[in-house]
């Protein structure tokens, strides 16, 4: 007698992806409204306010960690419901190959635009302006070989070799251990483990798009994706926390609140205009401030995600569903159309709003005409909804 | 034919049986190799310098643990007998011997290779090294064929480890003489790499070398009658 497997859709992670892609086009597009990345982003506007501060640098402590997160738990669901093997080659297939296809064309196509944008703008960002004296030298620099925000699947191709090679080495022992670990423990274990790599960097951290392994990112994101691989098995290892969730909401509101009344006027990257950045025990007590809103915002997000998100809505799922091809072409969109918008004497809310709409609706749309017809849908569709069937049953329960 | 193919089997098989003996120790080295490149990614000479000599380090550490652990252990620890009274020629066997300790080493050795050049190509590292760096990668890759041919001739551990310590002791020689080359050390600044005749014929002659252990070894372990 066949047993019939019953399929459990997690929507709260279904919608967690789609509000975690939509929160990565208006951070990226709130950085060109923001003072204190005037000198360095590429679309900075004219105008700026603080307001674009708040939410860009509130939301890049935790986003990326809840996407680091989800992967981990994903990883380990693919893991145990297909195999070593055929994770390996789903893997490959839609994580290494986009990356693969889609970084040399996303380049080029970015480039060409910097170029128009240099050729067409008269309000020119101080980027743009740097980039411009810098083609005035007779030999250029080249600009270093980068990985663009397509540094996640980079990245994320590491987490699943460690992935194997601790499997390998030390089975479920970590794991294990890790669960037995008290909530404040745990939590303290992380953050203190955390701290060392995120001083490494500049504050607050940048994203590791270089063509080499990030060590510090390695080990940062590489502690949230092990939480969310352990999540899969363990779910204690999160759900622990819910209990006290509105404490560590607070905890990671007013670490963040001091982490951001501590940040220098303007975020230029240490190398290229030294001093600016905070040093010694400043540093140290930011990077401590930093490391702890980014840990316990990650995990309310997540558990106030279970409690608030777990239903299941037709526009969400369809934001999932293009999430990962939107994730893919949104930046150098949201560039183009803010290069456009530079020129404009509109309200930079305004800017705002209408550079994230038409991001979002473009890349929509190109996802209609370019992928959800074509072979393509199998690197960035394939089966995006969440399902736990063949799981364990404890898991089904608890996650 | 169906002899082949049935040997092919075992082959395959037996390589599949180092591969699993071998993996716990090449997910460590896994480990190293990427914070090696990690490391040597941060561009910065103090961390090139480290990465450098780990990286050195870690290509031999995986040929000498390949070769003893595979190779030298199976006599050690009486796995040999027990697997040469399977049905499989003692060819079969050393075949398989070659094959995937080969494999086992050149696999890494050669993404550990490609990730140095990508940290030198993209880095402000001069592009000058390059030649070094090949030419140093490629002795120890030499040096690995040798005493994998001892281990694979000889299964003893005291010739193995002999050779190793020869052959690394060299590799110092091998370095110094090369830096005292002035064919070698006035590239070394340049802003691209500069392959002269010197380092082309060294890099020639490391490859023959190496080809030829490898073909050497494999002609005495055909003519090899007894591996007990």
């Amino acid at each position: 007698m066949n047993v019939v497997q019953r399929s459990v859709r997690l929507h709260y992670l279904d919608n967690l992806r789609a509000f975690a892609m939509l929160a990565g086009i208006f951070f990226h597009a709130a950085l060109a409204y923001s003072p204190m990345m005037h000198n360095v982003w590429p679309t900075a506007d004219a105008a700026n306010h603080w307001g674009f501060d708040v939410f860009a640098w509130s939301s890049h402590l935790f986003r990326m960690p809840v996407f680091f997160m989800m992967a981990g738990f994903f990883a380990a669901l693919l893991m145990q419901k297909r195999g070593g093997l055929a994770f390996s080659k789903n893997r490959l297939l839609r994580i290494a190959l986009p990356l693969v296809l889609f970084l040399p064309i996303l380049s080029v196509i970015t480039m060409w635009i910097i170029g128009d944008a240099l050729a067409h703008v008269t309000h020119k960002s101080p980027f743009l302006g740097f980039v411009q004296m810098m083609m005035t030298m007779p030999e250029p620099p080249q600009p270093p070989l980068s990985t663009m925000h397509l540094w996640f699947l980079y990245h994320l191709l590491f987490f699943y070799v460690l992935t194997y090679v601790l499997k390998t080495l030390l089975g479920h022992k970590v794991l294990d251990w890790l669960t037995e670990l008290k909530p404040l423990t745990l939590l303290l274990a992380m953050i203190i483990s955390m701290v060392p790599a995120l001083y490494m960097v500049s504050l607050p951290f940048p994203a590791p798009e270089w063509i080499f392994p990030a060590l510090w990112a390695l080990w940062f994101y590489g502690l949230f994706f092990a939480l969310g691989y352990g999540f899969f098995s363990h779910a204690k290892l999160i759900l622990q926390f819910d209990p006290y969730r509105h404490y560590w909401l607070i905890l990671g509101v007013l670490s963040f609140a001091a982490f951001y009344a501590l940040l220098p006027e303007s975020l230029i990257p240490e190398e290229y205009a030294p001093g600016t950045q905070p040093v010694g025990w400043l540093k140290l007590g930011m990077t401590a401030l930093e490391a702890t809103a980014s840990v316990v915002l990650t995990l309310c997000t997540v558990l106030y995600a279970k409690r608030l998100l777990n239903f299941s809505s037709m526009v969400l799922r369809y934001i999932s569903r293009v999430s990962y091809w939107v994730y893919i072409v949104h930046l150098p969109l949201l560039f183009w159309i803010q290069f456009h918008l530079l020129d404009l004497d509109w309200h930079i809310g305004f800017k705002f709003i209408v550079g994230t709409a038409a991001t979002l609706l473009l890349s929509c749309l190109s996802f209609h005409l370019l992928v959800s017809w074509t072979s393509l849908s199998r690197l960035f569709v394939g089966n995006s909804s969440v399902k736990l069937s063949q799981a364990k049953p404890a898991i089904q329960q608890d996650v | 034919m169906t002899t082949a193919l049935t040997n092919l089997q075992m082959i395959k098989r037996l390589v599949i049986k180092d591969w699993e003996l071998a993996k716990k120790t090449i997910a460590a080295y896994m480990i190293a190799g990427i914070f090696t490149v990690g490391l040597m990614g941060m561009a910065t000479t103090y961390t090139f310098n480290i990465g450098a000599i780990l990286m050195i380090t870690l290509l031999i550490v995986i040929g000498a643990r390949s070769a003893i652990e595979l190779v030298v252990n199976e006599k050690k620890d009486q796995t040999l007998p027990f697997i040469l009274s399977l049905p499989v020629t003692v060819q079969d066997y050393a075949l398989a011997k070659l094959l995937s300790n080969l494999v086992l080493y050149f696999v890494p050795w050669f993404i550990l290779l490609v990730s140095m050049l990508v940290v030198i190509v993209s880095t402000p590292i001069y592009n000058g090294v390059i030649p070094l760096v090949v030419l140093v990668s490629m002795y120890i890759l030499m040096a690995y064929c040798f005493y994998l041919g001892t281990a694979l001739l000889s299964y003893s551990e005291g010739y193995t480890v002999a050779v190793m310590i020869v052959t690394n002791l060299l590799l110092n020689g091998f370095i110094i003489g090369l830096m005292w080359m002035p064919q070698i050390n006035q590239t070394m600044e340049a802003a691209s790499a500069s392959w002269n005749p010197t380092s082309l014929l060294i890099l020639a002659a490391l490859i023959a070398i190496s080809l030829a252990a490898l073909l050497l070894t494999a002609y005495l372990q055909k003519r090899k009658t007894s591996f007990l």
